[in-house]
């Protein structure tokens, strides 16, 4: 008895998580006509029409080829400042925690915020409708929690390896190289998973600091199905499954990380 | 730190006459630490507080565009301070993030009690509940619009199959903000699931081994016993969700749009509407610079608490 209650619980908790998102495959193969239909239609002949108009009028292709270059030259660029901050931070305590307290309180800033003065800064140096400019939106959210999560690692590392390495007559930039980047390789994943995920689902930014098609990601473009008639749901489901795809398939990866990532290194497994 | 490097005694096997001043620079810790943080401040400087002091001027500004921007004294904070609309916005985004984040701590940490043990497909298991929270918020709340559409949607349909009254849950004013938070639980709580089953993976087996043999009731251990062993867990996790849960804004563009009325208006959406709809600059600035202070003073005070709590427990 008390088995049959587990799994019945189990089946309503995996059912609840899932439901949404199956329910985007089921509109996005259903034809037009039963999009809206009363009773909801659960069965009925798949249709890849909607795929087809998506991809065609949405431009999908190159939306998806601006999430990539967006969701990874922003993780570059994070990588680039973070490391080394962290690094700083974690080994000489620079500043007393002062400016890294600084830095964490930087994602606490409304999203709503920070997009004014974004998009006015953005529009005078010509940098709407850009991947730098998405890039730099997107680097800014992924900065703070990027820099805690290295800090964490490297609040671990124990210094006296690097104080060895020293006497033995290996120069900074040696030590950095050959004792410190081997033990880098976890946490750069875990920071690198979670920025390219960040980027790619933020919606916002990439919304109001783009226009046109030239850098919108593919998330923000899925909007364009939402006319002034009404949703195109048949087609905007299609867009939908495709955007959020690569993340539903990263997520096998991403679930070693899950934990560490989202906590900003502060829970360990 | 346990050897001192700052002096320009030179680094064994390394004669410090042969070392470039790059070289020399990097050898000494007071420069090197802040050189490895030069990136940093720059990144900091150009994104964050350059963006804060242009939106603290423009606050100051009458600028809607498409017209110039021109001075304009404390109009825009008078006018700010005084909207109701801003009060009542930021009365919903309180009672939002109060919910949902003490909703998805409690639920979430249930499911990870339940889920605290070894059964078959446990894998594959976790591997579906982490599905809602790594798909774009966006793209899922446009589905539960659907969901919950009062003519075709799904939830309507099985509470009139067994016989329950329809609900309007996006277009009833006093239903949408709770239907709204929904979504956000849906989508947040497998974190806290996540978080919370690590931390109990994570317990010493001893005291729940002599609380069982000395016959400690579920409840009891629970209280006693586990509770104030994942407390620092939970907290880092409900300061998490608190500051997340502020930002909330792309399930509202896929569901509501801060309607019906200004029911689930959050202050994030006024800023939005006021900005990129009326495209009044000063004002949206305005309010974003009052929203950023009183942020600034309530994770200031929740990090405090946080910290304290993680040195008690």
């Amino acid at each position: 008895m008390r088995l049959v209650i587990f799994w019945a619980g189990i089946a309503l908790l995996v059912f609840a998580c899932v439901f949404p998102i199956l329910w985007i495959v089921n509109l996005s193969l259903k034809p037009t006509e039963l999009a809206q239909a009363s009773p909801p239609a659960i069965f009925f002949t798949p249709t890849f029409e909607h795929f087809a108009v998506a991809w065609r009028s949405a431009n999908l292709g190159p939306l998806l080829v601006n999430s990539v270059i967006v969701a990874v030259g922003s993780t570059l660029l994070v990588l680039l400042v973070s490391v080394p901050a962290a690094y700083s931070f974690a080994r000489y305590e620079t500043s007393r925690g002062h400016l890294l307290f600084m830095i964490l309180s930087t994602r606490m800033m409304p999203a709503a915020a920070v997009v004014v003065p974004y998009f006015l800064i953005f529009r005078e140096l010509g940098l709407l409708n850009t991947h730098a400019g998405v890039i730099l939106a997107h680097a800014f959210f992924n900065f703070s929690f990027s820099t805690f999560v290295l800090y964490g690692f490297f609040k671990e590392i124990d210094p006296n390896i690097e104080y060895s390495a020293m006497i033995d007559g290996y120069g900074r930039l040696e030590i950095l190289r050959r004792v410190i980047f081997p033990l880098l390789k976890p946490p750069i994943a875990v920071v690198t998973s979670f920025s390219l995920m960040f980027s790619w689902n933020e919606f916002l930014f990439a919304f109001v600091l783009t226009r046109t098609d030239a850098a919108r990601t593919v998330t923000a473009g899925i909007e364009q199905f939402w006319t002034m008639t009404g949703i195109q749901w048949g087609p905007m489901s299609a867009a939908a499954l495709i955007a959020i795809a690569p993340m539903l398939v990263f997520s096998i990866y991403l679930q070693k990380y899950i934990v560490r990532g989202l906590t900003f290194g502060a829970v360990k497994r | 730190m346990a050897l001192d490097t700052s002096s320009d005694i030179p680094i064994a096997g390394r004669p410090a006459a042969r070392r470039s001043a790059f070289g020399r620079l990097l050898d000494n810790d007071a420069s090197f630490k802040w050189l490895l943080l030069a990136p940093a401040i720059l990144f900091m400087l150009l994104l964050v507080v350059y963006p804060t002091l242009f939106a603290v001027t423009t606050s100051f500004e009458k600028y809607i565009l498409p017209r110039k921007p021109s001075f304009a004294g404390l109009d825009n904070w008078r006018w700010v301070v005084n909207d109701a609309s801003f009060w009542t916005a930021f009365g919903i985004t309180l009672k939002f993030v109060v919910i949902a984040v003490v909703v998805e701590i409690v639920l979430g940490t249930l499911i990870a009690l339940f889920l605290n043990r070894d059964f078959r497909g446990q894998t594959l298991v976790r591997g579906l509940c982490i599905l809602p929270l790594v798909a774009a918020p966006f793209a899922t709340s446009l589905a539960w619009r659907h969901l919950y559409n009062s003519d075709y949607g799904v939830i309507n349909y099985a509470l009139q199959a067994i016989g329950l009254p329809k609900v309007e849950f996006l277009a009833d004013s006093s239903i949408a903000l709770y239907s709204v938070i929904a979504i956000d639980v849906w989508q947040w709580t497998p974190l806290v699931v996540f978080v919370v089953f690590a931390a109990l993976r994570g317990l010493p087996k001893e005291p729940f081994e002599a609380a069982r043999i000395d016959g400690a009731s579920a409840w009891f251990t629970f209280r006693r016993l586990t509770l104030p062993m994942i407390k620092p867990v939970l907290l880092i996790v409900a300061m998490l969700r608190l500051v997340e849960a502020f930002r909330v804004y792309d399930i509202l563009y896929g569901t509501t749009r801060g309607g019906p009325g200004t029911s689930t208006e959050t202050i994030n959406w006024l800023i939005f509407r006021e900005g990129f709809q009326y495209f009044d600059l000063g004002r949206a600035t305005a309010m974003s610079v009052l929203v950023l202070l009183m942020v600034l003073v309530l994770t200031n005070l929740l990090y405090q608490q946080l910290v304290k709590a993680i040195r008690e427990g």
